[in-house]
């Protein structure tokens, strides 16, 4: 065959455009989109630092409980009751009867979508108020009930770390083991 | 080319399309002058690929591992308003301070499992997914023949043990790294883990010698 100019080379006559077949390189790219699927974790997950508890930790006196920061003077102990919250701070307590609503815990529950559920907006009041006067102070101590579950614990830290304005409230969370007063 | 046999082939090559039953091949060559249509009815495919690329490279965009993998449907995290810093865990483990709001990103360490009473599953503690206990399913609280008299009833007695053999191993694997041994342990609870349990698990990590507890939460979207 005689050499021919390479413009000339596709455009002989009789020659069928070369068609590539795709089918098998589509195959592989569900191949891998399905393996990505499969590999992609959806839930996202964050960590939570805290301090440990201490056991037999004090409730009215806070003698027992020691915050992580041996400095703090502030001792805010939240404690979460099956009925709500009180909150207490260097040996006294702040809870209904402080407010004239005796047998009442500071912060009752409230009726949210039918069930009672804990006031966390109005507890991060509070720590707010709190914190006013207390600008250093980031330490906090949870103590609750012991049937209380994790997820209030969380839903708790989440109210006491950062005010709705993004300032930090009291982020450092020890807990006290399982005694509420 | 055209004849009609030559478009559905002899099975040597590809597939080209089926020819147009009952078109005569006279019409054919009177599409002024354009190529026979058996060649060109093939599906085109070239769209489809460019969309499943497309789709392709948005899932490797979004595509994200996590350290700790939850595979037990028996355990649902609480859901955190905590949403870390992007970085912050890699400045973590480079020995920075950890974040001042305690939020920080999932690290992978000591894992203690527990899980909650779902889909009629008794509740379990697990230390680096090894069962080490089951809990009572009536009352949802460890069985005192599981815990330490001496502790007061605080220190569970096999997730201690379990705890200090994770210590070694992570002690020997801190010592190669040249770091010392950092103490954290990631607490992976259900959400409805009753308060007791969970501070009866706190203390024993920290009897145990993991005193870096971190609570793992779901971050909000």
């Amino acid at each position: 065959m005689a050499k021919r100019k390479p413009s000339e080379r596709s455009h002989g006559a009789g020659e069928e455009p070369l068609d590539l077949d795709v089918t098998p390189f589509l195959n592989i790219l569900f191949m891998l989109i399905l393996s990505i699927l499969a590999m992609t974790s959806w839930t996202q997950l964050a960590m939570l630092n805290v301090a440990a508890p201490q056991i037999g930790g004090g409730a009215g006196d806070g003698g027992g409980v020691a915050p992580p920061d041996a400095a703090s003077a502030l001792n805010l102990t939240v404690f979460i009751l099956k009925d709500g919250f009180n909150v207490g701070a260097s040996g006294a307590t702040l809870d209904g009867n402080s407010e004239n609503r005796t047998g009442e815990p500071l912060i009752p529950m409230i009726v949210r979508n039918g069930k009672p559920d804990y006031d966390y907006k109005k507890l991060q009041e509070r720590l707010i108020e709190i914190k006013k006067s207390f600008i250093d102070e980031e330490s906090m101590i949870v103590s609750a009930d012991g049937a209380v579950p994790y997820d209030v614990v969380i839903k708790v830290m989440d109210a006491a770390r950062r005010s709705p304005d993004g300032r930090l409230l009291f982020p450092a969370v020890a807990f006290a083991a399982g005694v509420v007063g | 080319m055209s004849d009609t046999n030559e478009s559905i082939g002899d099975g040597t090559k590809p597939f080209a399309g089926w020819a147009k039953a009952g078109a005569p091949a006279k019409r054919r060559k009177s599409v002024r002058g354009r190529r026979p249509l058996e060649h060109t009815t093939m599906i085109s495919i070239t769209s489809l690929t460019d969309m499943v690329t497309v789709l392709l490279v948005y899932l490797l965009k979004t595509f994200a591992t996590s350290p700790i993998e939850i595979k037990d449907p028996s355990l649902e995290l609480p859901r955190s308003i905590c949403n870390p810093a992007p970085g912050s865990g890699a400045k973590e483990r480079e020995g920075g301070p950890p974040p001042r709001d305690g939020c920080g990103e999932i690290q992978e360490t000591t894992i203690v499992m527990v899980t909650g009473p779902k889909k009629g599953r008794t509740p379990r503690i697990a230390v680096n997914s090894d069962a080490i206990l089951e809990m009572d399913a009536a009352t949802y609280r460890i069985p005192e023949q599981f815990k330490d008299p001496a502790s007061g009833g605080w220190v569970i007695t096999p997730l201690r043990d379990s705890l200090k053999r994770a210590k070694e191993i992570k002690e020997i694997s801190a010592l190669r790294d040249g770091k010392p041994f950092d103490g954290k342990v990631v607490i992976l609870a259900d959400k409805d883990t009753p308060y007791r349990v969970l501070s009866e698990v706190l203390v024993t990590c920290g009897e145990s010698g993991f005193a870096d507890f971190r609570f793992a939460v779901i971050k909000p979207e």
